[in-house]
């Protein structure tokens, strides 16, 4: 009795603590499909992102800020604008990197880790990566900020890199308002995405990788 | 007394530092230490990787780094002591010994000559200060050439 009212104990204040509640397996579903419809609905994006890299041996953050562009089904534009000049640009199988010393040309097919980065960054900021059973393990949450995603990567390339990766969507679940990372090494990576807009009219030039 | 002479030693060492390096490159975080970012262009045997180099240089010149790539996944952590460079938490798909023993001699070289503002030769290793502040550095046994620009830490902060 004595260790049941432990047990009670410990699970009450943990929740208590967290300020999280982990949705049932019906809960989850409904909002998972809410949320899929609403990626689906979404056929462009754009935003503003600020990154911050918390980097543990260093006991240290950096901040870098950027603008993003999605356009369905697979066109991506990441380009970091401060404090340096980095952009990422996916177009299909095809993605073009480019910085101030170097512009690279990659065939995301040929590259299988590189595929599933790619892939990460598709599914994080539309929200379409939690019916990806087959990739990660997707457990949902109710915080009092909203609702949040805990991604736990089975691919052996991406366990390799991340322990969790947590996605947290805007009240109306329409949209993913930041993306947090946590590496192996205790390494975080928190993304937030800012002055969201959807289904705008985007310039294809925006994604030209020829 | 003689702690009031090395605090002044220190200082005057700091800026020197300050004066020696791209001012926006270098950020003194306290009295003891100065965090450095670099990009980092490495190029090996003609394929070519961008990363974010970043670096707590101690008054003891104890180094303490990280390599990132730009979307801030970890590459390869390091530490530097004594002459000699530690590589950590090495980006598992390049986890291998051979890679490792590369890094570490690579770096060992780096980091005891980064902060000279000299060209130095070791073996086979070469290190170039450009006139534009960039630091070249060459392994010619395998192939590999090092590009550090510095970059603005303005945005950074430290706990």
């Amino acid at each position: 009795m004595k260790r049941l009212f432990f047990i009670v104990l410990v699970v009450v204040f943990s929740l208590h603590v967290s300020g999280q509640t982990k949705l049932t397996a019906e809960q989850q579903k409904q909002l998972v499909e809410k949320i899929d419809k609403a990626a689906s609905a979404m056929k462009s994006m754009q935003c503003d992102f600020t990154q911050t890299k918390s980097m543990k041996l260093l006991k240290k953050e950096m901040k870098s800020n950027g603008v993003m562009y999605f356009k369905q089904p697979n066109k991506l534009r990441w380009q970091y604008t401060s404090p340096y000049d980095y952009t990422f640009i996916m177009n299909g199988d095809k993605v073009r990197i480019k910085s101030t010393k170097s512009t690279q040309d990659i065939n995301v097919q040929g590259n299988k880790i590189f595929r599933q980065i790619t892939n990460i960054i598709l599914n994080t900021v539309t929200g379409g990566g939690l019916k990806s059973a087959s990739d990660f393990t997707v457990e949902v949450y109710k915080s009092d900020k909203g609702y949040f995603a805990k991604l736990y990567p089975k691919k052996k390339e991406v366990k390799q890199i991340y322990n969790v990766i947590e996605i947290y969507f805007n009240s109306s679940l329409t949209m993913v308002s930041s993306v947090r990372m946590i590496e192996k090494t205790g390494d975080e990576t928190l993304v937030n995405l800012n002055n969201l807009k959807a289904n705008v009219a985007i310039n294809e030039k925006m994604f030209a990788v020829d | 007394m003689l702690p009031l002479m090395r605090r002044c030693l220190l200082l005057i060492s700091l800026l020197l530092l300050t004066f020696q390096q791209p001012v926006h490159a270098v950020q003194i975080v306290n009295d003891s230490v100065v965090s450095k970012g670099y990009h980092l262009l490495m190029q090996v045997r003609g394929h070519e990787v961008t990363t974010i180099c970043i670096m707590n240089m101690e008054a003891d010149a104890h180094i303490v780094g990280t390599v990132i790539n730009e979307f801030g996944i970890k590459v390869f952590d390091f530490t530097y002591d004594n002459g000699k460079a530690q590589i950590l938490n090495v980006f598992a798909p390049l986890n291998k010994w051979y890679i490792k023993k590369v890094l570490r001699g690579d770096f060992s070289f780096i980091l005891s000559n980064i902060d000279r503002g000299e060209n130095a030769v070791k073996k086979k290793r070469r290190l170039d200060v450009m006139p534009n502040g960039d630091i070249s550095v060459r392994n010619e046994r395998y192939n590999i050439n090092y590009l550090f620009t510095p970059i603005k830490t303005e945005n950074e902060t430290t706990e």
